[in-house]
């Protein structure tokens, strides 16, 4: 398909500016002509000052408009949906794909992932510059404690939004899905094609949001403190509603494709796990992204009207509880394709059917469910006693599932055939370090317990062992596995265990380190703290900084890897799972005919192939 | 390109393979739909959590009664369009279509008078939530509104075809969701 | 089976090693205390190491023992044999034991403490404590004393303070507002009430009261450790790092007498 362009002979070849051009070109038309005629037109000050609250949020939504429109927007989706089809420009071949709107799921896949990774570290650029800050228990890298509260914010929102919720959904799942569940395409591949424009518009719209003026609240927008920060929280609203609805429109289509897309044979007996975990966390986010999306309208809405929803004269503890309403499925959005994917790489690894499976299934299934009713366990400070209760109770419960990725993992590799590769050393990495995160976490659901941990840096140990731990680990071993899918070549061996034992130390040193300063009395969000943290602190500084060259260090290795590592046949790992037997490092169709499935794909104790694709010898190459 | 290819391979399968398609897109349309149902039921959930069962004294009834009149009819011509459908109807389609477009742009006008000329204050809670509710259905009318009208100029410029009758149908469905939320909105924000 | 064998051996042994660990290290989890209730939430989060050491050791111990014991021997990718595909023993023992310990964990330490946190808001029980209105604005600590007829305690420097005499019920009522603006009395944010080596914290709400008691159980003053400190826990603008103010606890005797000295200074 790279070179299949489809030009028909009526329409004259003619090659329009080049998309991201033509989306910022529109991007800055559409915010200018809006912005300039509230502020001069509309506002009875005149233009005085240029930019004010009304003409920036709707500025801003003409520019992503125009955004999106100039990407191709217009001819893939505005002009189709009036009837007008003869306007298509010529279809982009080679590297230009990647620069525009791609149909091809791969293309969409490999789109988010550069986003994410450009998101995360621009948000760990953030992280570095507080680490530096919070060397010395005084002010010195940044002029003012509201501008480290600021990057503070940056930090927490870019990596909730644009890596935690998207990189292993919109990445890792429009990359992998189709290919995994034997179809040539997602359900809606127009839907996903110009979602992943909104997640570069939503980075930079918070990466540039103290343009705006400081905003100190974190990634969280506690009212009523929103309320009396500067303008730059109107970028926070913006960028997260941008990052969300680019999160939400991926789970539509994910939902649509495991639904709908199966190959014949593919039961839900046989639904690979990490499509299960696609299921679930979709299905999370089609709940949950809305909801938060409604609640921070109602947050602009607030400054913008001004509605008294959320201050002092409305309900502060409202804003907090609808928040977290989604604030803690959220975190179960980020870590519940992690567990999928410990499931999918170990039986590979070991040679080991895969252990319990249907429990694997039962346990994601109980936390989706279960993650509406914890709330309230980030607000044991604010509620009173009664109501934490039933909080604290269903908190410890969803422990259970979440443990039954444990029993299924340990099940599957005990008297097997371990291989230690760098993405199984990476699972098993991230199982320790989920595991502290975890065990961390029955502290803080215990109300008496938590009373002394909330909002201490014994918090963020506990958050980032699960987020790191958990996701970001798994997203480096899946990267390392599914590295040949992208590219057709692999990681060299010594690297990626240099660059795996290097994150590792990093961060364990660095997150728990931080258990400690926090039970010492070192509470969130102080660039200033009394000086007798300040040993603690700068050990964990150090740790960070290796932290972030260790990830530093694996970019350029996968990098390197995939334009210039070792060439491997099109299934390395001798897995059974359908995606090993699509076409790799191509963007042509994934699969010829489509392909039948016969058996489950984690049977490693025969050697006969889970699913048969007619015409083709592919199945061959598995033994 | 992609989605071109699928399309003609929809159009030469046979008709119980095509129907199983049609309506494996309807449930995931309606998956749709339930997302775009969340931000209603944050709004009930905001208003019952801020200010219970308060109903404004400002809120004029009639005006309520005949948006919703309105509304339910829009619903009704929707719904006849979407039959017109079957009998690959055209004509009848467009003619239900602007029916719709016509009454349910006078209850969104009538919906963006009220909620205009509804008593603000911005120190007062109670009737935020209802502003807020207001300008909630407002902004999805306005999006139904424009679907209905693409669906329209599709329609005029290039037909019913086997590959694109359900696009005309889920247009029509996101209207009809537009018309059960207004109702649910209505009941609650003048009654409960 | 001597796989499972050599398995238990080493968990067992080290689930002891950690236990013995716990004993050692375990009652300073919280570095300093100063209150009983602090004693609670530190008796509690020993409880819940002393169960959770032996969870930890299983899975860690599983991380590094099958990699190592189980690595594999032959390249081939097949393995033949029928291996196992669920084991209705280690499935059953494994959910058994996540519930049971979870019921356990939710019946103690969570709602004893909370049992022993709603006896202490009792009216009955508060009759004679020592009240303390505690009003934090953006971004200051003000400690009133109702029952002294101090409004606003401040030390010779002119520092918000808190004196505490020890042994004695505090209750402290918790409002966030400015109080130098009395014209916008609504417009101000959550702030967090913590004394660290006291061991609770709660959030301070504007136009909402909440209470928190607590009984300091040793004399002691920020001078002495630094834990001891009243700190804004929760973010509440740029002013956030700098919104603390020194404690003393002191015998009942100095409390008087520092009362006393407040009156005088017309505090």
């Amino acid at each position: 398909m790279a070179t299949a362009v489809s030009t028909s002979p009526e329409y004259p070849v003619k090659r329009p500016m080049p998309p991201v051009i033509r989306g910022l070109l529109w991007a800055a038309i559409g915010f200018l002509v809006v912005n300039v005629f509230i502020s001069y037109v509309i506002d009875p000050l005149k233009g005085n000052p240029f930019i004010t609250q009304p003409s920036v949020v709707l500025g801003w939504t003409a520019g992503l408009i125009g955004w999106l429109l100039g990407v191709g927007g217009w001819e893939e989706i505005i002009l189709p949906a009036f009837g007008i089809m003869n306007k298509r420009p010529v279809t982009a071949t080679g590297w230009r794909q990647y620069f525009g709107l791609s149909l091809h799921h791969k293309v969409v896949g490999i789109q988010y992932l550069v986003s994410s990774t450009g998101g995360f570290f621009i948000a760990g650029l953030a992280a570095m510059l507080m680490r530096l800050e919070l060397m010395s228990p005084h002010m010195w890298l940044f002029p003012d404690p509201g501008q480290y509260l600021m990057t503070v914010g940056i930090h927490g929102t870019i990596m909730m939004f644009s890596v935690g919720t998207v990189a292993l959904v919109g990445g890792m799942g429009n990359f992998l899905i189709p290919q995994m569940i034997g179809s040539n395409s997602s359900a809606f591949p127009k839907i996903s094609s110009i979602s992943v424009w909104l997640v570069p518009a939503g980075i930079l719209t918070v990466a540039f949001s103290p343009l705006l003026g400081q905003w100190t609240t974190g990634w969280r927008g506690y009212e009523p403190l929103a309320q009396n920060d500067a303008n730059g929280i109107l970028f926070y609203y913006l960028g997260v509603f941008a990052l969300t609805t680019s999160s939400l429109l991926v789970s539509l289509n994910l939902t649509a494709t495991i639904l709908f897309k199966r190959a014949k044979g593919l039961t839900w007996n046989r639904l690979p796990m990490f499509a299960w975990g696609m299921l679930v966390v979709s299905l999370l986010n089609i709940i949950w992204l809305p909801e938060i999306q409604m609640t921070f309208v109602m947050a602009l809405l607030d400054r913008l009207v001004p509605f008294p929803f959320f201050t002092a004269v409305g309900s502060p503890l409202t804003y907090l509880e609808i928040f977290w309403l989604f604030g803690h499925p959220e975190v179960y959005i980020i870590v519940l394709p992690a567990l999928t994917i410990w499931m999918e790489i170990i039986p590979v690894m070991v040679r080991k059917p895969l252990f319990a499976r249907e429990w694997g299934v039962i346990g994601v299934i109980f936390v989706m469910m279960l993650s509406g009713f914890v709330w309230a366990h980030h607000m044991f400070t604010n509620i009173t006693l009664q109501e934490e209760l039933p909080f604290s109770f269903f908190t410890e419960m969803i422990s259970i599932p979440t443990g039954f990725a444990y029993m299924v993992v340990i099940g599957t590799m005990w008297r097997s055939n371990f291989k230690l590769t760098v993405p199984s050393l990476l699972v098993l990495m991230s199982m320790f370090n989920f595991l502290i995160g975890g065990l961390t976490g029955v502290f803080n659901a215990d109300p008496v317990v938590d009373l002394q941990l909330h909002d201490t840096f014994w918090v963020v140990g506990h958050f980032h062992f699960t987020i790191i731990g958990g996701m970001v680990f798994t997203w480096l071993a899946a990267m390392y596995y599914w590295l040949p899918k992208f590219s057709g070549r692999t990681y060299n061996s010594k690297l990626g265990v240099l660059g795996a034992i290097w994150v590792f130390v990093g961060f364990d040193g660095a997150f728990s380190l931080m258990f400690l300063v926090g039970m010492e009395g070192m509470n969130r969000w102080v660039p200033i703290y009394p000086p007798y943290l300040q040993p603690l602190n700068i050990a964990i500084s150090i740790f960070a900084f290796i932290l972030g060259a260790g990830f530093l260090f694996n970019l350029l290795h996968i990098w390197w890897a995939m334009r210039s590592g070792k060439k491997v046949e099109q299934n390395p790992w001798k897995s059974k799972s359908l995606e090993w037997m699509a076409t790799s490092a191509s963007l042509d169709d994934n699969f010829k005919e489509e392909p039948l499935v016969v058996a489950s794909f984690y049977e490693y104790d025969d050697d006969k192939p889970a699913a048969i694709i007619p015409q083709q010898e592919v199945a061959a190459s598995l033994s | 390109m992609e989605l071109s290819r699928s399309q003609q391979k929809v159009s030469t399968r046979p008709p119980v393979e095509r129907e199983l398609e049609t309506r494996k897109a309807f449930g995931a349309f309606v998956i749709f739909l339930f997302s775009m149902s969340v931000p209603y039921f944050v709004m009930i959930n905001v208003r019952y959590i801020m200010v219970a069962g308060f109903v404004p004294s400002t809120v004029d009834q009639t005006t309520g009664v005949i948006e919703t009149i309105l509304m339910v009819l829009s619903g009704l011509t929707a719904l006849a369009a979407s039959r017109a459908l079957k009998g690959n109807n055209a004509k009848l389609y467009r003619t239900n279509g602007i029916l719709t477009m016509i009454l349910g742009g006078l209850a969104t006008l009538m919906l963006i008078w009220e909620w205009w000329f509804h008593p603000f204050d911005p120190m007062s809670h109670y009737g935020e939530t209802f502003l807020t509710t207001i300008g909630l259905c407002v902004f999805m009318h306005l999006v139904g509104l424009g679907v209905l009208m693409a669906a329209n100029m599709r329609m005029k410029r290039v037909g019913i075809t086997e590959a694109n009758a359900l696009g005309y149908r889920l247009n029509n469905v996101f209207w009809m969701f537009i018309v059960v939320t207004w109702v649910a909105m209505w009941l609650q924000l003048y009654f409960i | 089976m001597i796989d499972l064998l050599l398995f238990l051996v080493f968990w067992i042994i080290l689930s002891i090693l950690g236990e013995i660990g716990v004993s050692v290290w375990g009652p300073h989890f919280y570095y300093y205390t100063a209150s009983t209730q602090a004693l609670e939430g530190l008796n509690a989060s020993l409880f819940l190491f002393r169960v959770l050491t032996p969870i930890f050791v299983f899975v860690v111990l599983m991380i590094i023992f099958v990699p190592t014991r189980f690595k594999a021997k032959r390249d081939g990718s097949i393995i033949p044999g029928k291996r196992a595909r669920t084991n209705r023993a280690y499935v059953g023992i494994w959910i058994t034991v996540s519930i049971v310990i979870n019921l356990l964990f939710f019946l103690h330490p969570t709602t004893s403490a909370a049992e022993e946190q709603f006896n202490q808001l009792q009216p009955a029980a508060n009759t004679h404590d020592l009240i303390v209105d505690v009003t934090a604005r953006q971004w200051e600590w003000r400690f009133g004393y109702p029952q002294y007829g101090v409004n606003a305690a401040v030390d010779p420097a002119g520092n918000d303070v808190l004196y505490l005499p020890v042994g004695k019920k505090v209750e402290f009522v918790l409002r966030s507002y400015d109080f130098n603006h009395p014209y916008d009395m609504g417009l101000d944010v959550i702030h967090g009430f913590w004394i660290p080596a006291f061991g609770e914290k709660e959030d301070v709400i504007p136009g909402e009261t909440r209470y928190e008691v607590i009984t300091p159980n040793v004399i002691t003053s920020t001078e002495v450790n630094p834990m001891v400190r009243v700190q804004c826990s929760e973010v509440c603008g740029p002013g956030h790092p700098v919104m603390y103010a020194a404690v003393h606890v002191v015998s009942m005797k100095d409390f008087l007498q520092w009362v006393h000295a407040q009156h005088k200074a017309g505090n």
